[in-house]
């Protein structure tokens, strides 16, 4: 994903790659209990939509070829700084707000510490 | 794409979950007329949501296209009391959120989303024979 990444933006490019994992029974396609592959990717604020494209396409392949599933599996979305962010602000403003200092720093401890352990960053899907 | 994200403050039971994920497929699908194959829903658990809430929405939904106000707002109330129902809870106890996001910043089937009220030509190649 770092490679995908920075082949379309550069090689200075310093992703940082974040993974959660759905425990089975959790995740529902179409009505039905269902695996599902989501890839959210930040982009630059205004990224034109021929690139976005290549982005978006890069991640399919990348991921299809990681977790050995079919190109149609995996739902990458590129979306704009701006809208991540508005995403980000929704999660964490549904929780009581004394509990979201504690939220967003438990986050960012979870991350370290798996990336430290496990070579890779992961976020919590269970709190 | 939609994605349904749903924070609970206690782990749902499995048919809690199932009950709950085919009233958001069903709210989504006759509200937009989008195909229920586009539906995505996830549930996180032991979220500390505000009381009265036992459970928060937040989708992701496709704008543009034949997505006008009206339906999003209906789709918004279409989905409260789904929730609700499925549940067994009042309106309070579900928190709501929907982010609009452009159809061509996602790809799912290994192609860009069409935008809403263009899904059958998309769809038709989805399932049309490899050559």
């Amino acid at each position: 994903m770092v490679a995908a990444y920075r082949d379309a933006f550069g090689a200075d490019a310093r992703p940082a790659v974040l993974w959660s994992a759905l425990p089975q029974g959790q995740s529902f396609v179409a009505g039905s209990q269902g695996d599902v592959y989501l890839f959210l990717v930040e982009v630059p604020d205004g990224l034109e939509q021929s690139k976005r494209e290549q982005v978006m396409m890069t991640f399919v392949e990348r991921a299809a070829e990681a977790f050995g599933i079919e190109v149609t599996k995996p739902m990458v979305s590129a979306l704009d700084t701006a809208k991540v962010a508005e995403y980000l602000a929704g999660n964490r403003n549904r929780l009581r707000w004394w509990r979201r200092p504690g939220f967003l720093l438990g986050t960012l401890w979870h991350a370290m510490r798996t990336k430290r352990r496990l070579g890779y960053g992961k976020i919590r899907a269970n709190l | 794409m939609p994605l349904y994200n749903l924070a609970c403050a206690r782990p749902l039971e499995p048919a809690q979950r199932q009950a709950v994920a085919t009233a958001i497929t069903e709210a989504h699908c006759s509200t937009t007329g989008a195909p229920a194959a586009f539906v995505n829903v996830v549930f996180l658990d032991h979220y500390p949501l505000p009381a009265p809430q036992v459970i928060s929405l937040l989708g992701g939904v496709r704008t543009g296209g034949n997505r006008t106000a009206a339906i999003v707002e209906k789709l918004r109330r279409a989905l409260h009391t789904g929730v609700a129902a499925a549940l067994d809870v009042p309106a309070e106890a579900v928190g709501l959120g929907l982010i609009g996001v452009p159809s061509n910043w996602v790809v799912e089937g290994g192609e860009v989303m069409p935008e809403p009220g263009a899904e059958a030509e998309w769809l038709a190649r989805q399932h049309a024979p490899d050559p």
